[in-house]
């Protein structure tokens, strides 16, 4: 008997592992089978997950999202013990429906059904399925082994069935050939893969969707609103252009206006200018999404009525009041966000979740930022800055980069002055920072709508010294096409000084360099989009004259990741202290990974206090 | 005749054009302003916000037709927001709230010329949310920097039970709020005024219009709130609620006087609610009765082992725990069916804490309901008995003598702790008849004890340490829910920070003696320069930079509960080291803050030990100063370094 319990408990670990015993929940079995016929898609889509304790609750609450182009049908689901015995089967007063919010949108008509299948012994299984139906599509599939990232997906299947005749397009990453299955109903291709789950947190780490398993499917010929074709970029370029035919008209009365705000302006590029101002001051982003899941263009006579639009809306409205002034222009789809997520160059396809302007003159390209009423002409910024991107030019549609941001453009500049009293244990702290790249980016865009409180928080947060505490902020104005953001304050802060025995150690305001995973923690490759750069400027009141320094006053090094410099000048009464820093823009391998956290440790350790003897 | 037509035509048309004049040149005064003088910083001003609550007679009865009528001067884009308007309503099973129309005109100045840019209700578009309640939204066209926005809408509802209340007070500053109410002699209304103590204007006014009604005629009483100059309110931290400082009305249906002649009370008194409650509401009291099957079932299949009734309890109450879950949803009435609850394992608040009155009634034991208003609903108000307060149920259970609060859908807590949401004043006890209110808040301490030892390496470049804490009350649940829901990253978070690099670590949960502990030991590198070596005792377990930066505040500091925090830290000193600085003394104590900090050397280790506790879960405003200087010496004397010198 107690062998045999022995053997019981030997096989039950090793059995555990291969059925995700110790995961709070795991994905079985996920399925899409996709039905195309030239006129729609039939989505199909059936999981399976097994919860093994009360966290894994969390992966039986179910929204799917529906719309009026992609309709919900034949939606069923079951739960059972693990011995596959049916407990309960959902029914439709379990279901409720509700808008699908989205924090993005002012409004979007797409609907959501929610719903939980829960039980209270553990394992059990929930199976659910539903059917979409889409038409029109642009897609067949875009597809991941995945049902939720945070659960392991012990298998996944895709299978996508067309008629014979119909021509379609396959982009497969990461994952093994299709099998492809002749019958009556056409040819099947069936995909099969599964995904383990990470619960990496590792900053400047690519985007997830960079790193799965990804099987894309188009249609070679579609109709989506008109008719279209993925064949090459140039062709996909002929169909946007289709969509926005006619969508350029704008009302006299806009035409008058503009003519006013450019009356005896001759040269392009000023043109541009004021009419990018015009925008930005006359319009706002508001992003309504009715129809079409948000693929349909707004004609320029949209935002001239409302004053304001989405991205497609308000960069329609700008192309539209260029070409009136016969400047050519031409819409950019990107794929925007601080993380680029790859772009796949050699597979013509809608990619894109977001629009900018390019508009190109005789010496340069301007880039126009056309939702964003707070950025500079002609400034990209981190958002969308350094990435392939899909240029809609008649007949010469193509795939080009979008401008990166220079190591100029993102070094911010810092400056202290640290006072102290004599009958004061705080210190008074003056600083002024000139902020760039992505700190200007968020203050120049947030400070507007902030209150007094939330500034003086911002603020207060800002100042990276133990306890500053703000008694005075002024942002100094600058001219709106400045791409940087000032911003002076005055307060009290913890004394920086320290003494040590005979010494004293002063310790300096961290350099905003970002907290790096250890070593053995880090998991994922490293991805810097942009530099990050940094100078200040520390200024010490210091009641001794003559100081016997123990910290190196010139120090400097640089490698492969970047460089670090580091001066102390004295003078009677005072210290003064220049930091640099820039990490370039590079792409760092896990391999490489322990090198460059070396070179960071080096880098805050030289540059976080300075130590001197006061000579009597 | 037709002399006398004609003049008043011409008197008519003057008073029109005049009208028109004057609307025109007060666009226009407001198109040119800039700032609002009162408030620089604010980036729009509701110029006039107009609401009126009228009685009509219908088919069916009387309904309410609620007009809002208000207008926006947006002096920067940093306000835009108020120009995206949403209007819920209500969609009950056989009877709907309807917006009967709704219209927005923008001016703009172009030129020197007024232009106007319309939005009507074609625009509005419906979102619907969950549980009869939609949101009919539309972003007003035209709208930019500069620009004055006019809206009006009405809204038509059948369900007179909810008359529409009234904020006066906004994110941007208000130059005149009115709130008129046409009241009928059929429906009484209760009023609350919060987050002031005067209105500019209160009065009433019988109207002389008469209408007839049956065989009998009535007069409407009209009801006149006003307020004006009212400032922007800007939130704070620690606090519970914007609902408790934002003025406004607050209407609830008192009583009804029926057309044949009987008079009904709708809720005078709290003991008429909570009997309401108890015997008409079938989403309480028949939610019980419900119940009772599902109850006597589960008391049937578990045959639960106890030694003591208080045992007993905490086993029932833990099973409830482990076996129902919150759906996140808060409400004073069960969201599901008990069959449906027993179906589907889930319900809101109130599902889960009446079935758990339920059965911990069928086991024996007295327990009752306690209805609240969580913390981010706002605060209730004793005198008047409004229904709507209440969005939260919890659990009253005696034993012995001693009264429990038990709330069986926060997992991780121990049976008789309530969740911080929870906390917020007072509960109402539902017992038929009666009015009991329990008190939400402690004045227990919630505790942690933070102890330190440290023994300097061989090569003297490093201590090793070894960190131990324990917890009790709140701290103890928020660790263990952080802990539970994840317990890499509880590590990760509060662990991993404090040591340069960690050897070890544990976490111990006990629920018997309610602690929750973790211990750790690492290596911290010291301030060293040539022989001098400093170390501050307690790491980075003490705040290092005061929550308090502002110079004055507005409205009380609410921490929840009250708390102290104890630290105990020895540092050996190695042989031949020589002390060359100890950290300064210092106390103060007083019936809201307690502060101590002592260090001395004692043999070869320097010992510092310290406290501070904050006596009160809320300090009124004018315990601000005190607070801030509270916590300045906290980070003062806390951070204080131990120096000593190698030989």
């Amino acid at each position: 008997m107690r062998k045999m319990t022995l053997i019981f408990i030997f096989a039950i670990c090793l059995f555990v592992p291969f059925i995700g015993f110790c995961d709070d929940a795991v994905v079985l079995k996920y399925t899409t089978k996709i039905d195309v016929s030239s006129e729609k898609c039939i989505q199909t889509e059936n999981v399976i997950i097994q919860v093994n304790n009360a966290k894994g609750d969390k992966y039986v609450d179910f929204v799917i999202d529906y719309s009026s182009n992609a309709k919900l049908k034949n939606l069923t689901g079951e739960l059972r013990d693990i011995h596959s015995t049916v407990i309960r089967k959902l029914k439709k007063s379990d279901i409720k429906t509700t808008s699908k919010f989205d924090h993005f949108l002012f409004y979007n008509d797409n609907l959501a059904k929610r719903f939980s299948l829960k039980h209270n012994v553990y394992p059990y299984i929930v199976e659910v399925e539903f059917e979409h139906v889409i038409s029109p599509y642009i897609y067949v599939a875009k597809w991941f082994p995945v049902w939720n990232t945070e659960i392991n997906t012990q298998k996944a299947v895709l299978s996508v069935t067309v008629p014979e005749d119909y021509k379609l397009k396959i982009n497969q990453v990461a994952v093994d050939s299709p099998s492809k299955q002749v019958a009556e109903k056409g040819v099947t291709y069936i995909w099969s893969s599964s995904y383990t789950s990470s619960n990496s947190e590792d900053i400047f780490a690519p985007p997830l969707v960079d790193i799965l398993p990804l099987v894309s499917v188009v249609p070679q010929n579609f109709y989506y609103i008109k008719p279209g074709s993925f064949d090459s970029w140039k062709a996909m370029g002929e169909w946007n252009l289709e969509l926005d035919k006619g969508l350029d008209e704008l009302p006299s009365e806009e035409k008058m206006t503009i003519d006013h705000l450019t009356d005896g302006i001759e040269d392009s590029r000023q043109i541009v200018r004021e009419l990018y101002h015009y925008l930005q001051d006359n319009t706002r982003y508001v992003a309504v999404n009715i129809d079409l899941g948000g693929l349909e263009p707004y004609p320029a006579s949209y935002v001239c009525e409302n004053r304001f639009g989405d991205c497609k809306a308000l960069t329609n409205y700008m192309k539209a009041m260029l070409s009136y002034k016969g400047i050519p222009s031409y819409k950019v789809f990107v794929r925007a966000g601080e993380t680029p997520e790859k772009i796949h160059t050699d597979f013509p396809s809608h990619q894109a979740n977001h629009v900018i302007l390019a508009v190109p003159l005789a010496n340069d390209t301007i880039w126009l930022e056309c939702t964003a009423s707070y950025l500079p002409f002609n400034y990209l910024g981190t958002f969308t800055q350094n990435r392939p991107v899909f240029l809609v030019e008649p007949n010469r549609s193509r795939i080009i980069y979008s401008p990166a941001l220079t190591e100029e453009e993102v070094t911010s500049v810092l400056s202290y002055r640290f006072t102290t009293n004599e009958n004061d244990p705080k210190v008074r702290l003056s600083a002024l920072f000139k902020l760039r790249g992505e700190a200007f980016e968020y203050f120049k865009g947030q400070s507007g709508s902030w209150t007094e409180k939330e500034k003086h928080n911002a603020f207060n947060e800002l100042i990276p010294f133990k306890n500053y505490k703000v008694d005075e902020y002024e942002v100094m104005p600058v001219h709106r096409d400045s791409s940087f953001f000032i911003l002076e304050t005055t307060g009290t802060c913890n004394s920086p000084y320290q003494t040590v025995g005979e010494f004293v150690k002063v310790d300096l305001p961290s350099m905003n360099l970002p907290v790096f995973e250890k070593v053995k923690d880090r998991e994922l490759p490293l991805d810097f989009y942009v530099p990050l750069a940094q100078i200040d400027t520390l200024f010490f009141d210091v009641p001794y004259d003559v100081l016997e320094l123990k910290t190196p006053d010139n120090q400097a090094f640089e490698d492969e990741f970047g460089n670090f410099e580091m001066k102390i000048v004295q003078t009677s009464g005072q210290l003064c202290i220049v930091r640099k820093y820039n990490i370039y823009r590079q792409k760092i391998s896990l391999e490489k990974y322990s090198n460059f956290y070396d070179f960071i440790t080096e880098m805050k350790s030289s540059g976080s206090s300075i130590i001197f003897k006061p000579l009597k | 005749m037709k002399p006398i037509r004609f003049l008043l035509m011409s008197l008519l048309l003057c008073s029109l054009q005049l009208a028109g004049q004057t609307t025109e040149s007060k666009v226009r005064e407001l198109l040119d302003l800039q700032s609002y003088e009162n408030d620089k910083e604010a980036g729009a001003l509701i110029v006039y916000d107009y609401g009126v609550s009228d009685f009509f007679q219908g088919e069916s009865g009387f309904y309410t037709k609620f007009t809002r009528k208000f207008r926006v001067k947006f002096f920067n884009d940093s306000n835009l927001d108020y120009s995206e308007i949403s209007i819920p309503v209500y969609f009950g099973e056989r009877k709907v709230e309807e917006i009967e129309d709704f219209k927005a005109v923008v001016y703009n100045l172009k030129n020197g010329v007024i232009e106007q840019v319309r939005t009507d209700k074609n625009e509005l578009l419906k979102e619907k949310h969950l549980k009869n309640w939609y949101n009919y939204k539309v972003a007003v066209a035209g709208v930019k920097a500069g620009s004055v926005m006019d809206v009006e809408y009405t809204v038509v509802s059948p369900f007179i039970y909810q008359l529409n209340d009234w904020q006066f007070q906004y994110t941007i500053p208000v130059l005149y709020s009115e709130y008129l109410v046409y009241m009928i002699p059929f429906y009484l209304y209760s009023y609350i005024i919060k987050g002031t103590s005067q209105l500019d204007e209160l009065s009433s006014e019988l109207q002389r219009d008469k209408y007839p009604i049956l065989n009998l005629e009535y007069q409407k009483t009209r009801y006149k709130f006003v307020k004006k100059n009212i400032p922007a309110f800007y939130g704070d931290e620690f606090i519970t609620s914007p609902n408790d400082y934002l003025i406004s009305l607050d209407f609830q249906l008192a009583e009804i006087n029926h057309l044949e002649g009987y008079n009904e009370k709708i809720t005078t008194t709290w003991p008429k609610f909570t009997e309401e409650l108890i015997k008409e509401t079938s989403d309480f009291g028949g939610y019980i009765r419900g119940s009772k099957k599902l109850a006597k079932e589960t008391l049937k299949e578990n045959q639960f082992v106890y030694s003591t009734k208080l045992d007993y309890l905490e086993k029932l109450v833990d099973y409830v725990k482990a076996n129902y879950d919150w759906n996140q949803y808060s409400s004073c009435l069960a969201d599901v069916k008990p069959g449906e609850f027993a179906r589907t394992k889930k319900g809101n608040v109130t599902a889960i804490n009446l079935f758990l009155v339920t059965l911990l009634r069928e086991a024996g034991f007295t327990a009752e309901p306690v209805i609240l208003s969580t913390r981010n609903n706002g605060k209730i108000y004793t005198k008047y008995p409004f229904a709507h307060y209440f969005n939260y149920t919890i659990a009253v259970v005696n034993v012995d003598g001693t009264n429990y609060l038990i709330d069986a859908s926060e997992k991780h807590s121990y049976f008789d702790q309530i969740p911080q949401r929870a906390i917020n004043e007072i509960g109402l006890v539902v017992a038929k008849g009666e009015e009991n209110w329990v008190n939400l808040t402690s004045n227990n301490f919630s505790t942690d004890l933070n102890t330190f030892y440290y023994k300097l390496n061989n090569e003297t470049d490093s201590f090793s340490c070894t960190y131990n804490c324990k917890e009790a009350g709140y701290f103890a649940l928020n660790s263990k829910n952080e802990y539970k829901d994840d317990p890499e990253k509880f590590i990760k978070d509060n662990i991993t920070p404090l040591f340069d690099e960690v050897y070890n670590s544990n976490v111990m949960v006990n629920d018997t003696l309610r602690f929750f502990r973790y211990t750790a030991a690492g290596s911290v590198i010291p301030t060293r320069i040539d022989k001098y070596i400093s170390i501050k005792p307690f790491l980075n377990t003490v705040y290092a930079s005061s929550p308090f930066k502002m110079k004055e505040r507005a409205y009380p500091v609410d921490f929840i509960y009250a708390r102290k925090r104890m630290f105990s830290a020895q540092i050996l000193l190695p042989e031949g080291a020589t002390l060359v600085k100890l950290p300064e003394n210092f106390e103060m104590e007083n019936e809201f803050f307690g502060l101590k900090y002592n260090a001395a050397l004692r043999g070869n280790a320097v010992v510092v030990e310290a406290e501070y506790s904050l006596k009160k879960p809320v300090y009124a405003p004018s315990l601000y100063p005190g607070l801030r200087n509270f916590f300045d010496n906290m980070i003062k004397y806390f951070n204080q370094s131990v120096e000593f010198e190698l030989k």
